[in-house]
């Protein structure tokens, strides 16, 4: 009977990795192949024969990578803050902060439009970077998975005279890594897929990031296109494969908890 | 898992790095250089063009129009204008056209092509190669040819013609070429400048071919430290830096890169074969001008008469073989310097008796 079971277990698994690699492995297939045969012809095109898709991406890289600093900073300060120092309003602000995660973006779009229009910082980088630093969820994650440290250790830790930036650095972090590496990993996606804001903070077509500019590819060959889609996938390929077991172990740890 | 990841995705974002300065420079080089004309006539009378605003490809003939474009398209574009009708020593456009034509081009263009268009242009001196196609050989007495100011016949054969210009206009357009002298219609023509240039840059294809077999070496030494990361640690981080260095060095080898644009092929520029046949035709044709070597009574090949050709078949002769020495010496280097990490780690690692 436990045999027969794993054995379903396998073909389910095997039928649903099928199931998520296959576009990728589509996209490409198609990359490559064209009526005429197997072409390097939009490798060409994408890699040499025009830097305007490379540069956009190192661009975008670069965005990205702020944005990831940025939010991890924030959500590390704020997340220890909220999951281990008391202060008035402390619940009513982690309320709120729960009511902003919920909200859905294109809501934040307008706020944030007039915000960054008086700050005179539409069109530039600035505008995508900013609030994508803010973005509500790490803070969230942190603030739960801080919530698991226990308070033993933090006591034990102020008793050896341990203050709050050690702390943070030696214990805290260390104890956390599956948490840090599931908000870089959202932080990344978020600013690395983002469309509506550039779309919306940003007027000039060569400041676009290459998530908005994929689509103004010239439609007149679709296989360009997913040439595109094979660099743009390697950013977050790479995250993946690299931070594979953190996830599998925060996944494990979250089922635990 | 985490190791090969970071050893695979290393090497794929360096190449993406070097890919990223590569396309910066070969998008520059492969725009091609065009002479713009506009149309005379007005709103009374039809437009007219010189006759040799008509580009030839093998798909017939051409007349292309300047446009800017936006959008993944900004930039100055050619596209194809129809409605033209061929008069006698002009292109007569149907209704009352404006904007630029395109009149000269370095090379034959394609539909939508970014392009750049070259106002005046310096003189210099210059030697033209006409190569014709087997039978089209032309029965001309060079000599005695009436060529125009500035042009005079140095050397030919029967299927090739070596001039010598005075004042030919930079860069070297074909066309124009044959437009100055109209007896080399249908034939290749070359300039001696041009593939000087090409020459040229022989060095730095040969610099840029061993940096990336000095990395893929490393590389392959990288992964198999990886399989003891955490004690080869230090010549990780070693070879790591390398890495880096190389990738650096990339945008300065090819900022010495400048190749000539009548030279290069029409599409991709990875069209090594274009080139190669480019380089073939030319130094063939010069070596029919060579009087036979069993003429000249002595042992090594015998060269072309004339002083130009003879230095640029020297300059063939010793750049010609610079791209896989150099990326011969590349990898050769790259294997000692991870030998030496070997026998560094050796000499640390050794059992020692106290």
């Amino acid at each position: 009977m436990k045999t027969r079971t794993s054995i379903t277990g396998n073909i389910f698994a095997w039928v649903f990795a099928f199931i998520s690699i296959a576009p990728f492995v589509y996209v490409l297939a198609l990359s490559f192949l064209t009526p005429g045969g197997i072409t390097f012809k939009y490798y060409y095109d994408v890699f040499l024969g025009s830097s305007q898709y490379l540069l956009r991406f190192w661009k975008s890289l670069l965005i990205c990578l702020v944005i990831v600093v940025g939010q991890l900073l924030v959500s590390i300060l704020a997340g220890y803050g909220f999951a281990k120092c008391d202060f008035p309003g402390k619940n009513v602000l982690l309320f709120i902060l729960m009511i902003l995660m919920v909200l859905p973006l294109q809501v934040t779009l307008a706020p944030n439009y007039i915000m960054l229009d008086k700050l005179g910082l539409l069109d530039t980088y600035y505008a995508l970077i900013l609030p994508s630093i803010f973005i509500p969820l790490g803070t969230f994650i942190l603030t739960q998975s801080f919530k698991s440290v226990s308070e033993d250790i933090i006591d034990a830790a102020k008793l050896d005279g341990c203050g709050l930036f050690r702390m943070l650095t030696k214990i805290v972090l260390p104890m956390n890594t599956s948490g840090l590496v599931c908000v870089t990993l959202l932080s990344f996606l978020d600013g690395w897929n983002m469309v509506e804001q550039p779309i919306a903070y940003i007027k000039d077509f060569l400041r676009y990031p290459i998530s908005v500019a994929l689509a103004y590819v010239p439609p007149a060959d679709p296989t360009l296109q997913l040439v595109c889609c094979i660099l743009v996938v390697l950013p977050p390929l790479f995250l993946f494969t690299y931070f594979n077991q953190e996830l599998v172990e925060g996944i494990v740890l979250a089922e635990v908890k | 898992m985490k190791k090969k990841a970071l050893l695979i995705f290393t090497l794929i974002f360096w190449i993406v790095g070097a890919c990223t300065f590569l396309s910066i420079k070969v998008e520059e080089q492969m725009i091609p250089q065009v002479t713009a004309v506009e149309p005379d006539g007005g709103w009374d009378r039809d437009s007219s063009l010189p006759a040799d605003c008509l580009i030839e490809d093998e798909n017939g003939l051409h007349l292309y129009k300047l446009y800017e474009g936006t959008g993944w398209e900004a930039g100055t574009r050619a596209t194809e204008e129809q409605g033209w009708l061929l008069g006698e020593d002009k292109l007569i456009l149907g209704n009352s056209s404006w904007g630029d034509f395109v009149q000269y081009s370095s090379k034959p263009l394609r539909e939508g092509e970014l392009v750049e268009v070259v106002r005046g242009g310096s003189k210099t001196e210059d030697h033209w190669l006409a190569v014709f196609p087997e039978g089209l050989e032309l029965e001309l007495a060079w000599d005695d040819a009436d060529l125009p100011g500035g042009v005079t016949a140095e050397e030919w054969g029967q299927r090739a013609v070596q001039l010598y210009v005075e004042d030919d206009t930079v860069p070297f357009m074909a066309s124009r070429a044959k437009s100055r002298v109209p007896y080399l219609a249908g034939a290749t023509v070359y300039s001696f400048n041009d593939m000087n240039q090409l020459l040229d840059n022989f060095t730095a294809f040969g610099l840029l071919l061993g940096i990336f077999t000095a990395v893929l070496v490393i590389w392959a030494f990288s992964c198999v430290y990886s399989k003891e990361a955490r004690r080869n640690r230090w010549y990780l981080c070693v070879n790591l830096a390398l890495g880096v260095l190389l990738l650096a060095c990339v945008p300065l080898v090819l900022n010495t890169v400048d190749l000539p644009s009548s030279l290069l092929p029409r599409e991709r520029i990875t069209d090594f074969g274009t080139i190669t046949r480019a380089i073939d035709e030319f130094f063939g044709a010069l070596k029919s001008f060579a009087p036979p070597a069993a003429a000249t009574g002595e042992l090594k090949p015998s060269l072309p008469e004339s002083i130009a050709g003879q230095e640029i078949v020297a300059a063939k002769n010793m750049v010609i073989a610079r791209p896989i020495l150099f990326g011969f010496f590349g990898a050769f280097f790259a294997a000692i310097f991870a030998l030496a990490e070997r026998v560094v780690m050796y000499i640390r690692r050794r059992p020692r008796i106290k």
